[in-house]
């Protein structure tokens, strides 16, 4: 069985100019993981979930590798990370979403979703392969839906 | 002897010799392909094409300075789990009451004191993190306090024999003891980091200014919360308490440097597993030695084979010839000659190999000069120069590219022009702080 099988065809998407606020809305409203970032040729460029959108309110070089064991010093302030949001919630989701993410196509075989979903924790982007045309996600719940069709 | 020298010049042995020294440097200095790997093809050039044997190439290795850098390294990469440096950094700037200028001169001396005892590149990926995180806090730019730290690394790091690997390899050659470099290398640094936080306080500590707020979020952080390994910490202070205790007795106990790093070396890793179970404790001892620098230990294997070559070969002898030609026999001057060069070397390229090939090449000129005695005010030269030459730009020391490359992972541009335009006048003002204390101590 390959991704065009079991993906969910024409997702919800941002667009890499979608403010952050607008990113948070989607994802928490919807309770997504993450969402993919597409031109405006519908191009795949990115994944931006709730990892990225937490990322922003954590000072970056806590996240860099084994720098900063813990930010348990820096005490209880519930209203800094407000503060914070409010100072990134207007910046652009294309500035940080995970270009690296990986990319599916329509014929990769389901294993290696499956395989990246072990290893990566993410839902994934399915885009054509000349085009980069984003054309559907896979997540986890795809998958499990899809092996355990039809099981007792 | 001089024409003797002049006459090897056109050996085979020589021209081979010279030819792998020059090669191995220029590929070095390329950084086309890792130190590591040239200078171990370099060692293996010299025993196959017959300029050393292997038992001979074996002899040119200090084993006393690796031995003293891998317990060093060891004992620095388990201390460093326990959160001490994040702590202290914390506190420092909590003494000041948060103030941007008095961060500046506090972050300032614990760089230095920390890069005096234990290695500099450790020091500095330890405390730029929390050092963010303050001035994230503070609203300042985190720039200025990066540069210090850069600054008060290297010139804490000349202090003391451990404190920087041009020290560990003059220290070993020359035999000169911990006590010899604080007595003679740490009264002219601490001269010249308090004129270096001077100046540092008049570029852009004046400048630094906070909210109340901002500075009561500072003294509200909680540096205990550092701490993640309590009994790691109080193993880490003992062990490197008695490490430096050990240094200072060094000649009462007949001990060398090596063994004292060493041994401090693994009673601290029998003391992070003893709270531990068995079956952890593999994976403890390797992660300790996972910290162990073997890029910079293989670098310095490769180097020692590489140089001991061109001294058999007899270039060192010659250039040490043609060095006592030119300064006229002047132990002052070549004194001088060796600081000013090493400095300005050293702030454009690896001054490990440079320092390695000035040590024989300083021994050399013994008899010219008056005997070892004479020899004592050179290496301090060679010291300083080349520990101080590191702060002139950007690529003079592993610190400095250290500290940028984390700065640019975090957003905060390291441009190569903008930092040496203020760091090379301010090494070359350290140099001349040195040179007027050579005059004073030893001329």
């Amino acid at each position: 069985m390959t991704c065009a099988a079991i993906m969910t065809a024409d997702p919800l998407t941002l667009k890499e100019g979608d403010s952050v606020a607008k990113a948070a809305e989607a994802l928490t409203k919807h309770h997504y993981i993450n969402l993919p970032v597409v031109d405006g040729e519908g191009r795949f460029l990115g994944m931006f979930g709730i990892y990225d959108l937490l990322g922003l309110l954590v000072p970056r070089v806590a996240l860099a590798g084994d720098l900063l064991p813990n930010l348990r010093f820096v005490g209880d302030d519930p209203a800094a990370l407000r503060a914070k949001f409010q100072s990134v919630k207007t910046k652009t989701v294309g500035e940080y979403c995970d270009r690296q993410a990986v990319v599916l196509y329509p014929d990769t075989p389901e294993i290696e979703a499956v395989r990246l979903f072990c290893l990566r924790h993410t839902t994934l982007a399915v885009a054509e392969r000349e085009t980069s045309k984003l054309v559907g996600i896979i997540s986890y719940w795809d998958t499990i839906r899809a092996v355990t069709a039809g099981a007792p | 002897m001089a024409a003797d020298a002049a006459a090897h010049a056109t050996s085979p042995m020589f021209v081979t010799a010279t030819a792998i020294l020059i090669a191995t440097y220029a590929l070095i200095v390329s950084e086309r392909v890792n130190r590591a790997v040239i200078a171990l093809i370099g060692a293996g050039a010299v025993i196959i094409l017959g300029v050393l044997d292997q038992a001979e190439a074996i002899r040119a290795i200090d084993f006393n300075t690796l031995g003293l850098l891998a317990g060093m390294m060891t004992i620095v990469g388990v201390a460093r789990k326990s959160g001490l440096f994040g702590y202290v950094a914390i506190r420092a700037a909590q003494m000041v009451r948060a103030s941007p200028a008095g961060i500046l001169v506090a972050l300032s001396l614990v760089t230095a004191v920390f890069s005096a005892f234990l290695d500099n590149v450790t020091t500095v990926l330890l405390l730029v993190p929390v050092t963010f995180i303050i001035c994230g806090e503070l609203k300042v730019p985190v720039y200025p306090f990066l540069v210090t730290e850069i600054f008060a690394g290297n010139i804490g790091g000349t202090a003391t024999l451990i404190g920087d690997p041009p020290n560990i390899l003059i220290g070993s050659a020359a035999h000169l003891s911990f006590n010899a470099f604080v007595v003679n290398l740490a009264p002219v640094i601490a001269i010249i980091l308090t004129l270096q936080m001077i100046a540092n306080h008049f570029i852009w500590g004046i400048r630094l200014t906070a909210a109340p707020e901002e500075k009561t979020r500072v003294m509200g952080l909680q540096p205990v919360e550092m701490i993640v390994d309590r009994w790691l910490l109080w193993c880490s202070l003992v062990i490197i308490g008695a490490v430096i205790v050990a240094f200072v007795f060094a000649h009462q106990l007949h001990l060398e440097a090596a063994t004292i790093a060493l041994t401090g070396a693994g009673v601290m890793m029998l003391l992070e597993t003893l709270p531990h179970r068995a079956h952890k404790h593999a994976e403890l001892v390797a992660h300790a030695f996972r910290e162990v620098e073997w890029i910079t230990l293989f670098f310095f294997v490769g180097l020692f084979v590489v140089v001991g070559g061109v001294e058999h070969a007899g270039l060192l002898g010659l250039l040490g010839h043609w060095l006592v030609d030119a300064t006229g026999g002047d132990p002052a001057i070549t004194a001088y000659g060796i600081l000013w060069s090493s400095a300005v070397l050293s702030a454009i390229v690896d001054n490990i190999p440079f320092v390695a090939t000035m040590i024989p090449l300083i021994k050399s000129l013994g008899p010219s000069l008056g005997g070892p005695e004479a020899l004592v005010p050179l290496w301090w030269s060679l010291s300083l120069g080349a520990c101080l030459g590191g702060n002139g730009t950007l690529v003079g020391a592993s610190c400095n590219l250290m500290v940028a490359g984390i700065a640019e992972k975090n957003g905060v541009r390291f441009s190569f022009l903008k930092f040496s335009m203020v760091a090379m006048p301010m090494m070359l003002a350290s140099i001349a702080v040195a040179q007027i204390y050579l005059m004073w101590r030893f001329f």
